[in-house]
């Protein structure tokens, strides 16, 4: 796969359909970095992440058959199956137990390996969440990356339920033009 | 509410985003199909938040993607036999390892080979009919989902066409202290004066007993008729009323009752 051909949405699907090795490679080849990202923005550990990716790659062969091209493109079931996958990772007793577990030098440490791969990968790019204002990125954290409920997210930051659907509104419409210097 | 609106109050972001409530999804996921500016609408979201992972995207540990795909490659080998196979492997003992005498040995020959053939015929029989049956549940259950969609859809669209329409008055019926979070609404139109009512979230009502409608006409209540939860529509048409300052549920006994109990009002709402 050196060679970099662009297919199409249907014609990725329709190869991982035909469970054929160039579909799963075409898909690691282009969105395992975008896949691994999102991961790694809903768990902190590098280890963890490690384990994700890989689970959500299974899934993404095994599930395919229920990709439904009506209700929205390959790319976003994608990343919406990495996200679940990643906070249902974080929700699992198992995840919380290994947290609390954890002793504070070795947590230190496993951030500071964390960081370094991060530093690589990131070398001259600022963080586009934090171009967004506070409560708005608070906003995007708490739904998109920690799974909370509109409910949760209202008593947590004790705003109606209405507001938190205007300011959600409001951060993505900002983070499209913030996003536009990059295309 | 019209569509400009409801795309500007931030549901499609809550829905892209994976945060809207279940009942906010079933309407959306109906709208997006009947209204190309809400689908775009969708669209676009999405291609923010694809636009956003491809610009936040991190280079796995390149080790990862030979195993992963070792993995994938085993999940597929673990599939099941399927029943087709089973016959031969049931049959193959049976063959005769001598013969003392030729007749002898053709007899029993033709024997072995015709409890082979049954043994195959009934194995073959038995997974033919297996096969339709499983096939026959499948169809069963695909065309009771069809069904239950449907179904669904229609409920959906009924309170859609509702809300839409400029003649038709909503009221939203809100839960009593002994019911706080309990909803129900009315739909009055009000050239005709009908009433129609969906239960929302009202738990079923015990066997003998039934929700009915009241309205509050110059103070004093007015039965608009009992509110049938064995029917598979969810939005009833109840009795038609003049000039109404209220409405409100309470539960009866099976039929109704000529006046309410008040202490059994579960919602209530005004006009």
């Amino acid at each position: 796969m050196n060679v970099q051909i662009k297919l199409s949405e249907q014609e990725i699907v329709a190869l991982l359909l035909k469970q054929d090795e160039k579909g799963f490679n075409y898909l690691y080849d282009n969105y395992a970095g975008a896949i691994y990202g999102i991961i790694t923005k809903v768990v902190s550990e590098k280890d963890y992440a490690d384990e994700i990716i890989q689970d959500v790659f299974v899934k993404i062969w095994k599930n395919i058959v229920q990709f439904d091209p009506e209700k929205g493109r390959l790319y976003t079931w994608m990343i919406n199956l990495a996200r679940n996958t990643a906070i249902d990772y974080v929700r699992s007793k198992g995840y919380q137990n290994q947290q609390k577990n954890q002793t504070i030098p070795e947590f230190v440490n496993e951030s500071e390996q964390y960081a370094t791969t991060l530093n690589v990968d990131h070398i001259g790019m600022k963080d586009i969440l934090a171009q967004l204002k506070s409560d708005w990125r608070e906003l995007i954290e708490l739904a998109y990356f920690k799974g909370y409920t509109q409910q949760e997210i209202a008593e947590r930051l004790d705003i109606p339920i209405g507001t938190i659907k205007t300011r959600t509104r409001n951060a993505l419409i900002e983070l499209k033009r913030l996003l536009k210097d990059y295309r | 509410m019209d569509i400009k609106e409801y795309i500007s109050s931030g549901i499609i972001e809550a829905y892209v985003m994976g945060f809207a409530s279940e009942e906010e999804i079933s309407i959306l996921d109906c709208v997006r199909k009947n209204n190309p500016e809400v689908q775009q609408a969708i669209i676009d979201a999405q291609e923010t938040l694809e636009d956003f992972a491809t610009r936040e995207a991190i280079a796995p540990p390149p080790a990862l993607k030979s195993v992963i795909w070792a993995k994938i490659s085993n999940e597929n080998q673990e599939q099941p036999i399927t029943a087709a196979q089973q016959p031969e492997t049931i049959a193959t003992p049976l063959y005769p390892t001598q013969s003392i005498d030729n007749s002898k040995a053709t007899l029993k020959w033709f024997a072995a080979a015709a409890s082979i053939l049954l043994v195959a015929s009934v194995s073959f029989n038995f997974y033919l009919n297996h096969n339709k049956n499983s096939i026959n549940a499948q169809l069963a259950a695909l065309s009771q989902n069809q069904k239950t969609t449907d179904l669904a859809y229609q409920n959906l669209k009924s309170k859609w066409d509702m809300a839409n329409n400029p003649e038709i008055r909503t009221i939203p019926l809100l839960g009593v202290e002994k019911h706080p979070d309990m909803k129900a609404m009315v739909y009055f139109e009000k050239k005709s004066n009908a009433v129609y009512l969906t239960l929302e979230n009202l738990p079923l009502a015990p066997e003998d007993q039934q929700y009915q409608l009241w309205a509050i006409v110059e103070g004093k209540p007015v039965s608009l008729g009992v509110y049938d939860q064995n029917s598979e529509k969810a939005m009833q048409q109840m009795i038609a009323v003049n000039a109404a300052q209220a409405f409100a549920i309470t539960l009866e006994k099976r039929g109704g009752v000529a006046s309410p109990t008040m202490e059994n009002m579960y919602v209530m709402g005004k006009v």
